[in-house]
């Protein structure tokens, strides 16, 4: 998180500013989205929406505190919308990470490295938005529960709570999944 | 990175999030296009951005850091407007996507192409072919780089991708960063279209295409393509290869072609082209996109 430090100088800016440096979260949000549970399909647009909405809201933002998880508390609201409308209007798709799937043979070490973050993936699907937030934020995007508690707007022993099931929740799905027929 | 793992996780978690870790960044063709298109959308809602922020790390739009990594394969699927197009047009979907790949990879052209040159910031008109004015021949279009939208009139765009963007509100984002792209043909949607005031002071910043109206007569075959208007998107094609034969977007152009030819129900034709596609670029991460759109039919 060695870029946090710089962000908070811009943070009296304008709106505008977001436009310099809304680069350097792409892959942060980016890959939070995807952690979150949003379809591959969806993750570009979704991204997007993110930037926009904290271009938005950017005067609410407390500038004070590290930007990242902000945008990831943005994050979990955009995702949670899409997957409303999802369960709306189509089923959950079904194969959450076509693209890892569907790509041209790779190179052994590769391949193994996409089947592990798949299997991880899918392991996450077990989890209710809530928990999977608290995990995500903390465990793979590496904010500290004081931190991501603050973003996520809930009490740090919640957040606390919830990171504990979700641990124990992932670590048995991904039993699961490594079991013979665990996985497809 | 202030990660705190927790000794006492279980083997198969630790090894798990570390390894997901690993992932943290995104290659550089997905995130130049990403990049491009968030700095498309943020510039369109009518925030006063300078030309260059006073303050700001970063210039405004399209700063590349150099990412000439061009046949490198981004590991998530082009599909990135996937949930746009509505789902009777999968193929759609893919090969929008894959051109969203095209625009990203053609940036990353772009920069590999001219080192020398200034930058892809938004002066680019010319850059790609300076030899051939912008629009010699397309009077139906006043401006080859329409005037940015100006910043206080665009209620619409701000309005639409708000505080809940659903999926169908997707649209609006993707085709409006072209907003200078729509050429010779008149887009549909008039109501985002506010023409008025071009910007006075600076007038190429927001909208302006990056890559000068090469790149936006392909953008907008792209929305039109999107949005299922194909015989729009094979002529803004047509024009494209008469102003820039030997365009760097010519795999772009190709694919927007054979998509639209299917979408217009002239399979043959689109058969012809990918297969000569196919010969031509076979490295092109395009192919995928092309041989769905042509196969799934």
């Amino acid at each position: 998180m060695s870029k946090l430090s710089a962000i908070p100088a811009q943070a009296a800016d304008p709106p505008g500013a977001l436009q310099g440096w809304y680069r350097e979260h792409l892959a942060f949000v980016f890959r939070s989205l995807e952690r979150l549970g949003v379809p591959a399909s969806d993750l570009e647009d979704l991204a997007h929406d993110v930037f926009v909405v904290a271009h938005q809201r950017w005067a609410a933002f407390d500038s004070s505190s590290p930007v990242r998880p902000w945008l990831f508390g943005i994050a979990v609201k955009v995702a949670a919308g899409a997957q409303q409308r999802a369960w709306r209007k189509r089923e959950v798709p079904s194969d959450t990470y076509p693209e890892l799937a569907d790509r041209q043979p790779l190179p052994d070490a590769q391949a193994e490295r996409e089947q592990l973050r798949r299997k991880l993936l899918r392991a996450l699907d077990m989890l209710d938005l809530d928990r999977r937030a608290i995990f995500v934020l903390h465990d793979l995007q590496g904010v500290s529960v004081p931190e991501a508690a603050h973003a996520l707007g809930v009490p740090l022993n919640t957040a606390y709570s919830r990171l504990r099931a979700a641990r124990q929740q992932v670590t048995e799905a991904l039993q699961r999944l490594a079991s013979p027929g665990g996985d497809r | 990175m202030t990660r705190e793992i927790d000794e006492a996780l279980p083997e198969e978690l630790r090894e798990a999030i570390e390894s997901e870790r690993a992932w943290d960044t995104l290659p550089p063709q997905l995130e130049e296009r990403l990049a491009l298109r968030i700095g498309h959308s943020l510039a369109s809602m009518g925030v006063p951005t300078p030309p260059q922020p006073p303050s700001g790390p970063a210039p405004a739009l399209p700063t590349a850091p150099p990412t000439p990594t061009l046949p490198a394969v981004p590991p998530v699927s082009p599909l990135a407007v996937g949930s746009v197009a509505s789902a009777p047009l999968k193929w759609v979907v893919i090969c929008a996507g894959g051109l969203l790949v095209g625009g990203g990879l053609g940036a990353g052209t772009v920069i590999a192409l001219e080192p020398s040159a200034p930058r892809v910031e938004r002066v680019v008109r010319h850059a790609p072919t300076p030899a051939v004015e912008p629009a010699p021949a397309a009077p139906p279009l006043p401006l080859p780089l329409s005037p940015p939208a100006p910043p206080e009139v665009n209620e619409a765009h701000s309005a639409a991708p708000a505080v809940a963007p659903s999926s169908e509100d997707k649209q609006p984002p993707s085709p409006k960063p072209p907003a200078a792209a729509r050429p010779q043909m008149k887009r549909e949607s008039p109501p985002r279209r506010v023409e008025t005031v071009p910007a006075p002071e600076s007038p190429p910043r927001s909208e302006a295409p990056l890559f000068g109206r090469d790149g936006s007569l392909l953008e907008a075959a792209r929305s039109s393509n999107a949005t299922g208007r194909y015989a729009d998107a094979l002529s803004a094609v047509t024009q494209h290869e008469q102003e820039y034969p030997s365009s760097q977007f010519e795999q772009e152009r190709e694919a927007l072609r054979i998509q639209a030819l299917v979408g217009l129900g002239r399979q043959d034709e689109a058969r012809a082209l990918a297969r000569r596609f196919e010969q031509r670029f076979p490295e092109s991460i395009l192919l995928e996109a092309i041989r769905q759109a042509v196969g799934a039919e």
